[in-house]
């Protein structure tokens, strides 16, 4: 039907009128032709109605209520049309109350989530703090003392002479004949000489490796005292992670400076050792060794995995270098000597030799105390703050460091995605829970043997997150990016056990062929007099095997791939059958895959050690 | 002359409207003015309830509606369509049938006053 034209609706009509008809079209809320149609319809009602002689007055109080008009006049069109269109505006309307009560409760959960940001309620420094052996004074503690021997040793941050005179002795050949690992390394009559030069301090540094708390300043950061070790740059970085409580991931900043520093320590140790062997002083070379492992007992205060590690890398200077040394030189060593190195090796708790993730639970939840709202119960939202999301950024591009400052763009996007994450990612509770599964099923296997390890399935919590399964780790983003994956940290421990075992029983045949002339035919003939127990073959589960007579002695483990290869080692232009490493594959790659580890075998010749 | 209550007037009201366009097409106004002359102002509905009805009377198909701007004012004509007068005789039949009951109880009269 063809509406008249009108260039509205009080072209003809008065004023009053005109808008009283706009008012009425505005108020029913119709689509624009069904307003004018409307609007023509109540121009012609009114333009008939005067010029029949009603007053503009009478003719709008004749009218009715406009109000009311509208709202009929809506339902009448709305009648009017068609039932697909009316179906379709009805599902269009629902839709938008939807959207928009979504909407409006989208909004109101990110309100909560406002006021409701990340609480820091505990401070992981702290907490690190509480489980550390403390010193009754300066002198009770070894740092104190360290900071002291470390620069005399040349083992320090510092980029000074004395320091790369050590550096060019520990690249040293460490044995005579032999050339250095580098061209810079120093020759073995330089590493005897500086051994010398270096006595007193070398002294001092086993003294010290005997005290019992180590009293590192995790807790209070370095100081001024420090600075004999470290560079101003790293004390002013510990000072910052202990007086800004606001630092997010505190614990996993701790700073372990020290680490590399002591880890030297242990290298310059072996190397007096084989120095003060190549002597005949077996003492002396016992006091180097009982003193890495010492000092590996002090790094392991506290419990984080990389002192543990550090820890565990130490002891393993030690025990090859031990091994070098009796199978090179057995003479050197008296009966006492030997059963002080047994003493030594035996000296590790049972409890610093097997996996804890103390440190990295602090360190997990402080990250989660970080990034999550707190309910009060334990459990909360993901709620990070915009440069807590940076810093998680930051993270999984692989560290912390980078600019804290976020983008103005980047903080909307965090504000505005932030409602939908807290309801996508994992809560609070949720999260440790898996944490602690985590945890729980990898300390489940701390005491396993290498043999145990080797068959164990990988663990299952954590393998989600080193899939492929997006959900799973977008769900656990925070276990996804900083759990780390060490299954392989078990195996590391088992080793380091064996290892140690493996020197007990070396000494042990030592110390049997003083008493009585000649080597051992088995294992059992060490116990109980040498050894408390029989040693076992911690891959087969079988009494050690040892076999041969003179220079032809070894000891063995079938290795790995349980073939026994009768503990050959490959001589001049064979083929290598037999590794000094408890594990055949991945760290010795030079090796064949399948041989044995032999663990002692005097021959005269350390060729298996360089 | 006292109007009819909207309630009376809802069911009453389309029926009158369908009875006048049986005649001839009227436009909106015109329908105002003969609903208040004929019905003596018993009818006569507000005006702003007349333009919904005719639009609800329109989406049922009972009467079309054209516009004419022939005169000196556009004007919109509705008339009666055969739905519509199928309509209007069911509904007259009904209204017959109200009134003869009514009148059985003695609710109507010729006069009103005879009822008080």
């Amino acid at each position: 039907m063809k509406r008249p034209a009108t260039n509205g609706p009080t072209a003809t009509l008065p004023t009053e009128v005109g808008s009283f008809i706009e008012r009425i079209v505005r108020s029913t809320r119709l689509r624009r032709s069904e307003r004018d149609d409307v609007r023509a319809e109540l121009t012609s009602h009114f333009a008939e109605a005067i010029a029949k002689g009603a007053t503009v007055s009478a003719a709008m109080a004749s009218y009715g209520d406009p109000k009311e008009s509208a709202r009929a006049l809506r339902a009448a069109a709305i009648a009017k049309r068609s039932p697909v269109d009316r179906a379709l505006c009805s599902a269009l309307r629902g839709a938008a109350w939807t959207v928009g009560v979504v909407v409006g409760c989208y909004v109101l959960f990110g309100l909560y989530l406002a006021i409701m940001p990340p609480r820091l309620g505990f401070d992981p420094i702290k907490r690190l703090g509480e489980r550390l052996p403390a010193a009754a004074s300066g002198k009770d503690s070894a740092w104190v003392r360290y900071r002291s021997i470390l620069p005399a040793l040349g083992l320090t941050e510092h980029a000074d002479a004395s320091n790369q005179e050590t550096d060019r002795i520990d690249a040293g050949p460490g044995w005579v004949g032999r050339d250095p690992d580098t061209e810079e390394g120093a020759t073995w009559d330089q590493q005897v000489a500086w051994c010398d030069a270096h006595a007193a301090p070398l002294n001092r540094l086993r003294e010290t490796a005997a005290v019992p708390v180590f009293g590192f300043p995790y807790v209070d950061g370095l100081s001024d005292a420090d600075g004999t070790v470290f560079t101003e740059g790293t004390i002013a970085s510990s000072r910052r992670l202990i007086d800004d409580t606001t630092q997010l991931f505190r614990a996993f900043g701790v700073m372990l400076p020290h680490l590399a520093n002591m880890r030297q320590s242990a290298r310059v140790l072996a190397l007096d050792a084989t120095v003060q062997a190549s002597r005949g002083h077996g003492g002396a070379a016992v006091d180097d060794l009982a003193a890495i492992i010492a000092m590996s007992m002090q790094v392991q205060q506290p419990r984080f995995l990389i002192c543990d590690l550090v820890a565990v890398a130490m002891r393993s200077v030690a025990v090859q270098r031990a091994t070098m040394l009796l199978e090179s030189m057995p003479d050197a060593f008296t009966d006492a000597d030997l059963a002080r190195l047994q003493a030594a090796m035996r000296s590790v708790p049972a409890e610093l030799a097997m996996l804890d993730l103390w440190g990295e639970r602090i360190a997990f939840e402080d990250a989660v105390q970080c990034m999550y709202s707190d309910d009060g119960n334990g459990d909360g939202y993901f709620n990070p703050t915009a440069s807590g999301f940076s810093l998680l950024q930051r993270i999984d591009a692989g560290g912390y460091a980078g600019s804290s400052d976020v983008p103005a763009g980047q903080r909307f996007v965090v504000i505005a995605a932030g409602p939908a994450a807290a309801l996508w990612v994992a809560g609070r509770k949720d999260l440790m829970d898996f944490h602690d599964a985590w945890s729980e099923e990898l300390l489940a296997r701390k005491a396993w043997t290498l043999r145990e390890l080797q068959d164990a399935p990988p663990t299952t919590t954590d393998a989600p997150l080193r899939s492929g399964d997006w959900v799973m780790k977008s769900r656990y983003l925070l276990a996804a990016l900083l759990l780390p994956a060490i299954d392989r940290a078990n195996m590391t421990f088992a080793a380091d056990r064996a290892q140690r075992e493996a020197v007990d029983v070396a000494a042990a045949c030592v110390r049997y062929r003083i008493a009585h002339g000649a080597w051992p035919r088995d294992a059992a003939h060490l116990v109980p007099a040498f050894l408390p127990a029989e040693p076992m073959d911690p891959w087969s589960g079988k009494p050690i095997a040892m076999a041969g007579e003179g220079k032809e002695f070894r000891v063995w483990s079938v290795g790995d791939d349980l073939i026994d290869q009768d503990g050959r080692i490959g001589g001049p232009g064979a083929s290598p059958t037999a590794t000094t490493r408890p594990k055949s594959r991945g760290d010795v790659g030079a090796l064949p895959a399948a041989c044995d580890w032999v663990w002692f075998a005097p021959n005269g010749s350390v060729d298996r050690w360089f | 002359m006292a109007t009819i209550d909207g309630e009376f007037l809802r069911g009453a009201g389309p029926v009158a409207v369908l009875k006048l366009l049986e005649r001839g097409e009227m436009y909106g106004y015109e329908l105002v003015e003969a609903l208040e002359r004929r019905t003596d102002g018993i009818l006569a509905m507000g005006q702003s309830t007349l333009y919904p009805m005719l639009y609800n009377l329109e989406s049922k198909g009972f009467i079309a509606a054209r516009w004419d701007e022939s005169g000196a004012r556009p004007r919109k004509y509705y008339r009666l369509t055969a739905d519509g007068k199928r309509r209007l005789a069911a509904d007259a039949k009904s209204w017959h049938r109200l009134t003869v009951a009514m009148e059985a109880l003695g609710l109507t009269s010729s006069t009103p006053e005879a009822m008080a």
